[in-house]
């Protein structure tokens, strides 16, 4: 169930990178946003825009900006990264316990069994199977009971369009499960942010801001003939027009 | 990730150059002084054995070359429990020493030679500080090159900076320490036969120093084959013992 609870408010963050040549950029300036208590958010930037940095700011793991993140409670947000960082030499189940160690039995299978990885609790993952590491990642933080669980491109190394499209319903699903938790999924991928998203958040480049706040009004329900809906290419084609406006230098994000 | 294409194709070439060693110094050249016939090295086999003491020389040289890559490897990841930050730290003396560091060796070496004599203790010291430097200096090389996200999506779980270094970050770099130790323990065979060479009174570097002195041709060429061949094993065990405990496949370090 949707509530108007908000779980994260990012409040006038602003942070600069500084290159190896000492060139400043300003990755953020003056970025406000609120996520709301088990809506899927989608934040849409381009590449390079700093969504991972902007991740990494809200899991806490990054420091140096200017601005403030206000959390509901103290519960951790977990992130999972662009590349996979499930550990190789563990079966799922340990990779899992690594990690959640005062965890339950029963909440490390609920989460096993929630992402899809039942009766693969003592496989290794291969180091490209991308699918199956970010499946890992996923019953890794939510095994943990996070308060929002960040999601970095994730599905970028995934080129099996049914695949994609797979995780992506898998995602929302995992939203609907673990109704405690939130999902921030951040993306460059348009078609991939619009299909999964309950609240999509358009971001420009240098400096990122939010330029466009949409709430979706797909079903709750979704498949992927919903991506050849006349109101789904609709959305799509306006949410293109209203970027490439905002980004006009900086058009890199995928339809 | 345990690759045994370098130990085939040198097979394959050892195989091709033994033939022709043996049509060429047994049947077509004449006897010379330069490189021995296959059937006097034959004959000189029980000389190396009984006047050489090939045995004790081979033995104590193999043992001390084997005990680096252990000693090495038990040095570099004991400190990870004690010290995470001192396992990854990346110094300026490594790298000033960095490119100059062979002088350096050899130096140290001339150093221990003078100071401490023949002794095989001294040798043993001598190969595992220039081992351990090596490692460290390739830990904190590489180390760079470990997949930063592995630090933040494992700190947002929850987990410490030492943890991540001690259980994470320690197991990511063991293939390449692996691979480094490898390359190590095959050089330690030429740091140990210099190092016996110069001090000169035991193990195999001495043994090869004796020959020379008596030119005896045939024992030095036999000399060198038993040592090519026991160096060569003894680095295709090294891989299997890495084969078994490196099961997984690693993600690529660019």
């Amino acid at each position: 169930m949707k509530s108007n609870k908000v779980v994260l408010e990012v409040k006038s963050l602003t942070k600069d990178y500084v290159d190896n040549t000492g060139y400043k950029i300003r990755l953020f300036e003056d970025l406000s946003f609120t996520i709301h208590e088990n809506e899927f958010t989608v934040i849409l930037a381009p590449y390079g825009s700093g969504k991972s940095t902007l991740l990494k700011i809200l899991s806490g793991t990054e420091t140096g900006f200017e601005g403030e993140i206000i959390k509901s409670d103290e519960r951790i947000s977990a992130l999972i990264a662009d590349t996979p960082t499930s550990l190789q030499w563990k079966s799922v189940k340990e990779n899992i316990k690594f990690t959640a160690k005062d965890v339950s039995e029963r909440e490390i299978q609920k989460a096993i069994d929630a992402v899809g990885l039942t009766g693969y609790e003592d496989f290794s993952p291969h180091p490209k199977s991308y699918g199956f590491r970010l499946r890992i990642e996923l019953a890794r933080a939510l095994a943990k009971n996070p308060l929002i669980v960040l999601i970095d491109d994730a599905l970028d190394n995934i080129n099996d369009e049914k695949t994609r499209f797979e995780l992506l319903l898998k995602l929302r699903e995992l939203n609907k499960i673990y109704d405690k938790t939130t999902f921030l999924f951040a993306t460059n991928n348009l078609t991939d942010g619009l299909f999964a998203s309950d609240k999509l958040l358009l971001m420009s480049k240098h400096p990122g801001k939010i330029i466009e706040r949409y709430e979706i009004s797909f079903p709750e329900e979704r498949d992927a003939s919903l991506i050849d809906s006349e109101e789904f290419l609709e959305l799509r084609n306006s949410i293109l027009i209203k970027y490439k406006d905002a980004n006009d230098k900086f058009l890199t994000v995928k339809v | 990730m345990t690759d045994y294409s370098g130990y085939k194709s040198f097979a394959k070439i050892a195989a091709w150059f033994t033939f022709i060693y043996i049509i060429l110094f047994q049947f077509i050249l004449p006897p010379n002084q330069i490189l021995p016939s296959p059937a006097s090295m034959i004959d000189s086999l029980g000389t190396l054995f009984s006047e050489y003491y090939f045995i004790s020389a081979i033995g104590l040289t193999s043992l001390l070359v084997v005990l680096i890559p252990i000693l090495g490897f038990l040095c570099c990841y004991v400190t990870r429990y004690y010290s995470p930050k001192l396992f990854l730290t990346y110094d300026l003396s490594a790298t000033l020493l960095f490119s100059f560091r062979f002088f350096s060796y050899v130096f140290l070496m001339l150093f221990m030679i003078y100071w401490f004599g023949s002794s095989w203790i001294a040798e043993l010291v001598f190969l595992m500080l220039v081992a351990g430097l090596e490692q460290k200096i390739f830990l904190a090389s590489e180390v760079r090159k470990i997949n930063k996200d592995y630090f933040y999506t494992l700190k947002s779980l929850g987990l410490t900076e030492k943890e991540i270094i001690r259980d994470v970050v320690s197991k990511l770099l063991k293939p390449y320490v692996f691979e480094k130790i490898h390359i190590l323990f095959l050089l330690s065979w030429g740091w140990a036969l210099l190092y016996e060479m110069i001090s000169g009174s035991y193990g195999m570097g001495a043994l090869m120093l004796q020959a020379l002195k008596y030119n005896d041709i045939s024992i030095l060429t036999l000399s060198i084959v038993i040592m090519i061949v026991v160096i060569y094993v003894s680095g295709l065990l090294f891989k299997l013992i890495e084969y078994k405990i490196i099961s997984w496949i690693p993600d690529e370090i660019k």
